[in-house]
């Protein structure tokens, strides 16, 4: 059929299901009043997902909860509005009794199993204290030992730098012992090069140990004792000598005084090349040409015999002199016997033999001229002589 | 003397018949009273403020049943009453279910403290294990 007819105007098709739907729903609205709304607030608890625990939990409750919103249902289908209200609201209160009893049950489980981790998980904390108090005693005590290892370490290695002061003080000590040993012998004078060296070393192994180096300090300190040594030994023979000469010089200056002492006796000091005469000459001991001392003059030789006694490190010579009178050999034989005539009344007065030696010039060495009797009195004679350097 | 047993029975026969009812009515007003009374003692068993709600409720029905009451429409009252005990029932539940659910938290969180603790001291020993171990390489 086509929408062209005459007279006839047709609506569109859309407009005409609406209307017919609204037209539905009043006369649907018109059968049935509205929900109530603690019927529809009794559906929505229905609904909580708690309810089927609620039903198990308490079957009669939930039970009831039921028939009354089917009843309120019934109700409302039939517009008894106000009863609907009435069994949804005792419905809704039974369901949510029933619902607080499942959350006391779950709160109870709650609590249970709270107190049961609860327990566990103090129980293990009571056992890994327990643990990590152990194990914190065993890191304090391994502390301690290694604080006890680093302290001991630490004295050692104080102990043994203190020992490495201590020895290189003894080396020192030492060297200056040796340089002062080198004093003893003037080796500042007798061996300068070595004895300055030594001297320096000390000094600087002095500083050294001051500075606190200590191994140096050691090298140092043996060094300067090695010098000192070295100096000490290079001076001794000359100190020694020195020494001696000083000696001898003093004994043989003594020995001059005490041989001036001698009455009737003039001490004649002479030097031949090297060596020194302390020369005295004996007069008046024998009469003309006699090789025996004359009685009673030989007194004077006690003076000699314990000037000879007191100075017995000196070679002496007995030399018999004559004068010019007579044949040359006679006189060499005169003056050899009367000087062994000395030797002999020198022996009898305690004077060691073996330091001396007799001999006799004769005429070879006058002191004075032969012509005049006091020249040839002094040229007789019997001279002791002392030689030394 | 008969007229006088006469009245006196048609007395205690009306007192017969009315003192049930009576009576019942006497036991609304008190269940009323009683129910009002133990509104207050349910507002302050709930330490949590759970059920303010339906005490406020409870309240206006235990209202609601005294406006009956006074207008002796006593079903009313009754259905109301009944409502409002299962109200209470229900507020009584929640209130246990309130302190149940927060002695719960309470144990859940001491199970927390406790599992902190646990965690906090494992932490602790795993750290003195590997210090331990260390010192007695060191010693060696």
């Amino acid at each position: 059929m086509s929408g062209e007819r005459e007279g006839l105007r047709l609506t569109p098709p859309t407009t005409n299901r609406s209307w017919i739907i609204a037209l539905v729903a009043l006369v649907a609205s018109c059968a049935a009043p509205p929900k109530p709304r603690e019927l529809e607030a009794f559906e929505r608890i229905k609904a909580d997902p708690l309810a089927e625990a609620a039903a198990k939990r308490d079957p009669a409750l939930v039970g009831e909860a039921d028939r009354l919103m089917a009843l309120s249902r019934q109700e409302w289908q039939n517009g008894d509005v106000e009863q609907s209200r009435r069994d949804a609201l005792m419905g809704s209160i039974k369901l949510q009794t029933a619902l607080a009893l499942v959350q006391q049950d779950q709160a109870r489980a709650r609590i249970s199993r709270a107190d049961t981790d609860y327990k566990k998980s103090e129980e293990e904390y009571a056992r890994l204290s327990k643990d990590l108090q152990a194990t914190s005693e065993q890191v304090a005590l391994l502390e301690k030992l290694g604080e006890s290892r680093s302290q001991a370490a630490a004295q050692k290695q104080q102990f043994g730098q203190e020992r490495e002061r201590a020895a290189a003080r003894d080396k020192l000590h030492s060297a200056e012992l040796a340089l002062k040993t080198a004093d003893t012998v003037d080796a500042r004078t007798h061996a300068q090069a070595e004895y300055a060296a030594a001297a320096d070393m000390v000094t600087r192994a002095q500083a050294e140990l001051q500075s606190g180096n200590v191994q140096a300090a050691a090298q140092s300190a043996e060094l300067a004792r090695a010098k000192a040594e070295q100096a000490a030994q290079m001076a001794k023979p000359h100190y020694e000598q020195a020494e001696q000469t000083k000696t001898n010089k003093t004994r043989d200056e003594a020995l001059s005084r005490d041989a001036a002492g001698i009455p009737g006796v003039s001490v004649r000091l002479e030097r031949r090349g090297d060596v020194a005469r302390l020369v005295l000459p004996i007069r008046d001991l024998f009469v003309r040409k006699q090789t025996q001392i004359a009685p009673g003059r030989d007194v004077r030789l006690d003076s000699v015999a314990q000037l000879l006694k007191k100075y017995p490190t000196y070679p002496v010579q007995i030399i018999g002199h004559t004068d010019n009178r007579g044949r040359h050999d006679e006189l060499v034989a005169i003056s050899q016997a009367r000087a062994q005539a000395v030797m002999d009344a020198l022996l009898s007065r305690g004077v060691d033999a073996k330091r001396l030696l007799v001999s006799g010039h004769g005429p070879d060495e006058p002191l004075t001229d032969n012509r005049t009797l006091s020249g040839r009195g002094q040229n007789n004679r019997v001279e002791i002589v002392f030689l030394y350097q | 003397m008969t007229h006088l047993r006469a009245c006196l029975a048609g007395m205690i026969l009306v007192l017969a018949l009315a003192t049930p009812a009576g009576a019942r009515n006497e036991d609304l007003k008190r269940q009323i009273e009683a129910e009002q009374a133990a509104v207050t003692d349910l507002e302050r068993l709930d330490e949590r403020h759970a059920t303010t709600a339906e005490a406020a409720l409870l309240k206006s029905w235990l209202d609601e049943a005294w406006g009956y009451y006074s207008k002796n429409e006593y079903d009313s009252v009754r259905v109301t009453m009944d409502r409002a005990l299962a109200q209470a029932e229900l507020i009584r539940q929640k209130i246990a279910a309130s302190k149940l659910a927060a002695q719960a938290a309470e144990r859940e969180a001491a199970f927390k403290v406790s599992r902190d603790k646990v965690e906090r001291t494992q932490k602790s020993l795993q750290e003195a294990a590997v210090k331990k171990k260390a010192l007695e390489l060191n010693s060696k």
